[in-house]
């Protein structure tokens, strides 16, 4: 096991790496030295390379790269967060019913015949209620249990996806349905500047307050009566972390629709390089996030013509991956 | 000094059916107390409501005249230590043991912090003072259960307390871990940390000394020193079983042994 700091330095090194890729790769490939060029005329260091190059870079790919890398990087660490405060290796950032809530919000909007930019903020509303909402079941219970919280999640999930059936019931064929189908494989092919924008800010304060609290996630791990005799505000930490997950969670999906495995398999992956401590499998796994998800969409956009859903590459690629990881891994899931 | 005092405490789920009632007992700085009784009788709820962790239903709890839950989480563990039982739900962490002890620091890290140099330094030297270094580095969930509770026990110190209260510290170990847990609190004890803990084994109560409080099965608690409170009669009462306390000359200390016919 070698320390963080190294694994945080190799695989950065591999995001740059893909970065220089991912900017190159595409339906008109570049060549590195235009990227390089360009990359060098944004810190005002060089010329700028042709119009058209940069125009692909700057308008088509970077916000798209920006977003692969900042959606995966949230769903990494929002899924470690969430199988640690859950004391469950096996939940995803969307056990508490964030995905399908803004998947409804979304079907919601496309019903209403709504623009993208419309489309993302009712999806980010959808989600954001649905925790709410098991949160709120979780409170009617009157316990603070994880588990009932867990339920709750269930329960609320499974409400949404009727809604969701409904939705799709009531969907237009042609044009609707598709749209709600294609929103829910997940696509980061809409993002441009002006959809990155408005959830830019929270998608990075949430993102960098969980990272800073990466240290307390490990005393999370413990019980409830050895949490509250160590001096944590256990309601108050374990809120924050739901709070800070679901908005981070929110934000992301709202920009790409519904990316499945990456808050599942990503964290396993970091903490099979780094060890069980959440404080270092946490940034180790907003890099691998990041890498994992800019390759993933690189691939959606450059291997055909038209567009593949990420989820079903995620799917197809995190699946193997995951039966490896639990073979690798098989003693420590318990 | 530091001094926990709990005043004619009660708790029950249901109303008439009272788990203890009218309990009042003290733990101070550099004194040793030991809670005994038969299983069920609500000892770690006691101590749940001890720690901070369960409100009681009736009486007042006080550490250094402050209503423990006036004071705030933080404040609470600088001060007083829980090292709960050795158990699934407890020990299945498989941090290793040096970011497990680690955890001790929690009561002085702001909440978006990590443990500074000096508090891995501090870590280090602890590990090392309980013969734990070997250890450091390996995962809790694969210790031993002995092993397990000293570190456990070692996270407690790193909060730097002044009082220290352990659930059943020695009953899922061997005779040898027995005594070298039994050994470390009474240094413990010697080095000036209050020591308050639970166990169903009258002999711990006599091997420690100090003070005693015996539950006993129909509700009754009595607190004394060990020598007028752990006596033969009392003892049998509280476990309805014959009991006898006796002197071994050798040792020059008490125990006690189950005195009934046990061919049937």
């Amino acid at each position: 096991m070698k320390s963080l700091r190294k694994q945080l330095f190799f695989s950065s090194l591999l995001l740059i790496i893909t970065f220089l890729l991912a900017l190159s790769a595409g339906r008109i490939v570049l060549p590195l030295h235009t990227v390089l060029q360009f990359l060098g005329h944004l810190l005002h260091l060089s010329a700028a390379p042709s119009a058209l190059a940069t125009n692909v870079l700057f308008n088509l790919r970077l916000p798209r790269i920006i977003a692969a890398m900042l959606i995966g990087a949230g769903l990494a660490i929002s899924g470690t967060a969430f199988q640690a405060l859950f004391h469950n290796p096996l939940v995803s950032p969307d056990l508490l019913g964030v995905s399908n809530g803004a998947a409804v919000g979304a079907a919601g909007a496309i019903l209403l015949g709504a623009t993208s930019l419309k489309i993302q903020g009712f999806a980010l509303l959808g989600g954001l209620l649905a925790v709410l909402g098991a949160v709120l079941i979780q409170r009617l219970l009157h316990t603070k249990a994880n588990l009932t919280l867990v339920l709750a999640g269930i329960i609320m999930s499974g409400f949404m996806q009727a809604v969701l059936g409904l939705f799709k019931y009531m969907a237009d064929p042609d044009e609707q349905l598709p749209t709600i189908t294609y929103w829910q494989l997940g696509s980061l092919e809409k993002v441009t500047w002006d959809s990155l924008i408005p959830v830019l800010p929270a998608l990075i304060i949430s993102g960098a307050l969980l990272i800073a609290f990466r240290w307390r996630l490990n005393v999370l791990l413990l019980d409830d009566t050895e949490i509250r005799t160590l001096g944590s505000h256990y309601q108050l930490d374990r809120a924050l972390v739901i709070l800070l997950a679901t908005i981070l969670t929110a934000c992301s999906v709202c920009l790409s629709g519904t990316i499945g495995w990456i808050g599942l398999v990503i964290p396993h992956a970091a903490r099979l390089l780094i060890g069980q401590n959440e404080a270092k499998v946490l940034p180790l796994a907003a890099v691998l996030g990041a890498i994992f998800l800019l390759l993933i969409d690189t691939l959606a956009r450059s291997l055909s013509t038209g567009e593949i859903p990420l989820s079903i590459l995620t799917g197809f690629i995190g699946t193997p991956l995951f039966v490896w990881l639990i073979f690798k891994k098989r003693v420590n899931i318990t | 000094m530091t001094i926990l005092h709990a005043e004619k405490l009660g708790f029950h789920y249901q109303p008439e059916q009272a788990i203890f009632k009218g309990l009042t007992l003290t733990l101070a700085s550099g004194e040793i107390h030991t809670i005994l009784g038969p299983n069920g009788v609500g000892k770690s709820t006691l101590l749940k409501c001890l720690v901070g962790v369960q409100p009681p239903n009736e009486g007042q709890i006080t550490l250094d005249d402050q209503h423990l839950n006036q004071l705030s989480p933080r404040q609470r563990a600088r001060k007083l230590a829980f090292v709960p039982q050795v158990n699934a739900s407890s020990t299945n962490v498989s941090l290793t043991v040096f970011d497990y002890v680690l955890l001790g620091r929690t009561p002085y890290q702001g909440l978006l912090a990590t443990p500074t140099l000096q508090d891995r330094h501090q870590c280090e030297q602890l590990l090392a003072q309980l013969s734990l270094t070997a250890f450091s580095q390996r995962s809790f969930a694969a210790l031993s259960g002995g092993q397990q509770q000293l570190v456990m026990i070692a996270r407690a110190l790193l909060q730097e307390p002044d009082l220290i209260i352990l659930d059943e510290p020695t009953s899922a170990l061997d005779l040898g871990n027995q005594v070298r847990v039994l050994k470390l609190i009474n240094q413990l004890q010697q080095q000036g940390y209050g020591i308050l803990l639970t166990t169903h084994d009258p002999n711990l109560a006599l091997m420690l000394g100090g003070a005693v409080s015996l539950f006993t099965t129909v509700g009754g608690f009595e607190t004394g020193p060990v020598q007028t409170t752990l006596t033969s009669e009392k003892l049998s009462q509280a476990y309805q079983t014959p009991i006898c306390v006796t002197t071994v000359a050798e040792q020059q200390r008490q125990i006690c042994f189950i005195a009934s016919d046990f061919s049937v």
